[in-house]
């Protein structure tokens, strides 16, 4: 039957080139789309491992004296960023704080720094940051502890907290705990206490990078972060600004509250996607609607056919098969072609994708043709059923 | 002649709701999509307010330094520095005009927080890009060398600082905790203008960064505006001979200089093909590329739409032949049926984009877009109907015309 059913089309493939050629593209547009919704599906189910809610993150951008040198403006920096430390003590409406540097989440800012380890060597994010950021970003450790206030100054070793990536990364199956690393130059100078899980800092769609976390002893460090109480305003954003004017009368000061950055960051994904999918989707269902069309069209030039069928004894199944069957045989060919190029998408790696996301993205989007395929002949399939054999004989 | 072939072209329009329904679906949304996207392009790419003398200007937005051996390096806009002490010394240019890049800045009003943004510039700023003042006017040289703390503001920000259409001029507003007069007020720039968006301009000497500061990295842009745009080579030539002429003193960490001037598409398509040079060929390229395969599937679409309906006609077109019509007439009266159709849908189309455009203005995504269909728009519009529907009714009308009249008369095979 399907034999026969291949022929009956081989037999008419020019005539049918053009539905052949667009259900191909049609396959590649939405072997993209899976692709695309598959690979950002997967980047957002991995957890981000901190909470935004309630945060607000302050930069500073403290200006240079000309007479000073690097060290001077430094200490002078750091001797400010104590006294704004003790004005924030006496905020009621703050849950917590904590300084970091300046590359805080949902920030495009990164730092990097080579670690190596046993040989291996890679370059992760680092935060230098205090003993309350877990306080603050609801950080939770897995493993072994986060650094303490005293941690940074002992003995020029300094404690890190790695996340799961940056231990996968080093270590596998080792307990990575208690373990000297080393950053560019200086051997053995970090030693791993704590581990977390995945820290996302650019967002939900981004891919969790290894990354580690440093106290940032007396460093001066450009930013800030505040966990609120619910409730608290923009009176209180304009005394806190006020207050640290009061301190920093010369630094420019950038208050934002981190769902806000967080919406902006997830607007740049959702923006395009959404686009990208509303002109997919619309491809899509117009070629729908044109082979359905065309289907339908093909039913009505072959009423002689189908009424000799019926005739001879063929039953309303058998019709509708022979119909949906020959579309879906027509809809294979092309698939096989688009099958084709598709595959060179993992072989050839391109994008650095994982083979895994184009593998399911094909095999979806090979069930999706099939289901429009079945969609758009189901009607006109039923339309030849109803053909009486007596009414489809005799017109001429 | 013609008046015949539209009259057959509306009846067949009629006669099968569905297959027209399904045309004009396809070509009307294809075409609104694509007006909606040359819209876009035209706003990213064409002068408009208050950029409109970019075609005869050059850009410089980047500076990168490195050691001799290039194994570290930093990429930025160029510093204060650069620009004070060289770019705005050219003798080319009729005009310099520097700018820093957007600063978000916070100021509180009646217990609300206004995140503004701002940008320092020259006074020759006003002049090459021109503004239009609802009130007041530019700051001036002189505002500069006196150290005045003046600021010109934008239209949304005098609304949400002063009040809605009340007056600001000579009024004190205060950002990031410094006070500046206001001298003008100008209409909002949308945020397609990278160099000219913003909610506050205020001269470069009220920064709080010490300006003066040796080095080459910073964050100011400039815009070096020719007399006509014949002269841009020879802006290019005198920049480059002056970034050459640069000695970078051995004491410092980076030895290496390197920077450009080129058109706004010129430093576009460099950045966004991290290349060397002006790629506007290739951006211009992919751009047409990306059009064609978008147009690919609905073109391909209707013409098998088409193709199988011509056999609801083999008997009209086997009448036809049998009197005597060419197989040229048939085909250009089929082209006119589909451009007829094509133009329909670009009517429903243009409707549709205009529609796309005000919603996405209503989102307020783009800040101060103000997206409209404009002339040329329209005119790119109407082309691209016109090669639609040429290019769907062709292949079917040229499939038709081959027909042999006998067959074509029976009603059957081609």
């Amino acid at each position: 039957m399907i034999r026969h059913l291949f022929k009956l089309m081989w037999n008419q493939k020019r005539k049918n080139l053009g539905l052949l050629a667009e259900v191909f593209f049609s396959f590649l547009v939405i072997f993209a789309v899976f692709t695309f919704l598959i690979h950002n599906f997967q980047r957002y189910r991995e957890p981000l491992g901190f909470s935004y809610d309630r945060v607000w993150t302050l930069r500073f951008s403290p200006n240079r004296d000309n007479n000073m040198s690097e060290e001077e403006h430094d200490a002078r920096v750091a001797e400010q960023l104590k006294q704004i430390d003790q004005v924030l003590r006496h905020y009621p409406e703050f849950e917590a704080y904590t300084f970091s540097s300046g590359n805080l989440p949902y920030v495009g800012s990164q730092h990097m720094v080579g670690m190596s380890y046993n040989g291996k060597e890679t370059n992760p994010y680092v935060y230098a940051t205090d003993d309350r950021y877990p306080e603050v970003m609801a950080v939770e450790v897995e493993e072994g502890k986060w650094f303490t206030k005293g941690d940074g100054a002992q003995e020029g070793i300094v404690p890190i907290v790695i996340n799961r990536q940056f231990r996968e990364y080093f270590f596998q199956d080792e307990n990575p705990i208690g373990k000297r690393m080393s950053n560019e130059g200086e051997t053995d100078n970090h030693v791993v206490i704590g581990v977390i899980d995945n820290f996302k800092q650019q967002g939900e769609f981004s891919k969790a990078h290894p990354a580690f976390f440093k106290p940032r002893g007396e460093d001066p460090t450009r930013a800030m972060l505040i966990k609120i109480k619910p409730g608290t305003d923009a009176a209180v954003e304009a005394r806190l600004f006020d207050d640290i004017q009061q301190v920093t009368k010369d630094w420019s000061v950038e208050i934002r509250y981190m769902d806000e950055l967080r919406s902006q960051v997830l607007m740049e994904t959702w923006i395009p996607s959404l686009l990208f999918l509303i002109i997919c989707g619309f491809l899509i269902f117009n070629v729908a609607l044109g082979m359905f069309g065309v289907v339908w069209q093909n039913i009505n030039k072959r009423k002689q056919e189908i009424g000799v069928r019926r005739a001879m004894g063929a039953t309303k199944l058998s019709i509708r098969g022979q119909i949906i069957g020959e579309t879906a045989v027509l809809a294979t060919l092309s698939l096989i072609l688009g099958v084709f190029f598709a595959v060179q998408f993992p072989l050839l790696n391109v994008f650095n994708l994982p083979a895994g996301v184009y593998v399911v993205a094909i095999l979806l989007a090979i069930a999706f043709i099939y289901l429009i395929v079945f969609l758009c002949s189901f009607y006109p399939s039923l339309l030849a059923a109803k053909l009486h054999p007596a009414v489809a004989l005799h017109e001429e | 002649m013609l008046k015949n072939y539209l009259k057959i072209a509306w009846k067949v329009l009629g006669r099968n709701k569905f297959f027209t329904f399904v045309s004009l679906f396809g070509i009307s949304i294809t075409l609104a999509i694509l007006m909606v996207v040359a819209t876009f392009m035209d706003h990213i790419l064409n002068p408009k307010y208050p950029e409109v003398n970019r075609d005869r200007s050059t850009i410089v937005r980047r500076v990168e330094v490195s050691t001799e051996d290039e194994s570290s390096m930093a990429i930025s806009a160029a510093s204060f520095y650069f620009m004070d002490r060289y770019v705005r010394k050219l003798k080319t240019p009729e005009l310099v005009a520097i700018a820093s890049n957007n600063y978000s800045v916070n100021t509180f009003v009646g217990g609300k927080k206004l995140d503004l943004q701002l940008i320092l510039t020259c006074e020759n700023f006003w002049k090459v890009n021109e503004f239009a003042f609802l009130e007041g006017g530019p700051y001036t040289k002189q505002h500069i060398d006196d150290n005045e703390f003046v600021a010109v503001i934008s239209e949304s920000t005098r609304d949400a600082y002063f009040g809605e259409g009340e007056s600001a001029v000579g009024k004190w507003m205060e950002a990031d905790k410094t006070r500046y007069k206001v001298l003008g007020v100008v209409k909002n720039v949308p945020v397609f203008q990278n160099f000219s968006h913003s909610d506050l301009y205020v001269p470069y000497n009220t920064s709080k960064q010490d300006l003066q500061q040796y080095g080459f990295v910073g964050d100011f842009v400039a815009m070096l505006m020719a007399r006509d745009e014949d002269d841009i080579p020879a802006i290019k030539a005198e920049f480059d001979d002056m970034v050459a002429g640069i000695d970078i003193p051995k004491s410092e960490w980076y030895d290496k200089l390197n920077t450009y001037t080129d058109s706004y598409i010129g430093v576009m398509t460099r950045q966004m093909f991290r290349s060397d040079e002006s790629k506007e060929g290739l951006f211009y390229g992919l751009l047409a590329g990306a059009i064609f395969l978008f147009m690919l599937l609905p073109a391909l679409n209707l013409i098998n739409l088409n193709s199988s309906r011509i056999m609801e006609r083999a008997s009209e077109i086997g009448v036809r032949k049998a009197f005597g019509a060419t197989s040229s007439v048939l085909t250009v009266q089929f082209i006119v049926e589909n451009v007829v159709l094509s133009l329909l849908g670009g009517a429903i189309g243009l409707i549709l984009a205009w529609v796309i455009l005000e919603l996405f203005e209503e989102t307020g995504w783009l800040r101060h877009a103000d997206l409209n269909l404009n002339f040329t728009v329209f005119v790119a519009g109407l082309a691209m109907t016109l090669f639609f529907g040429f290019l769907s009714g062709v292949l079917p009308a040229l499939r038709m015309s081959k027909m042999k009249i006998v067959n074509a008369i029976k009603g059957g095979e081609l």
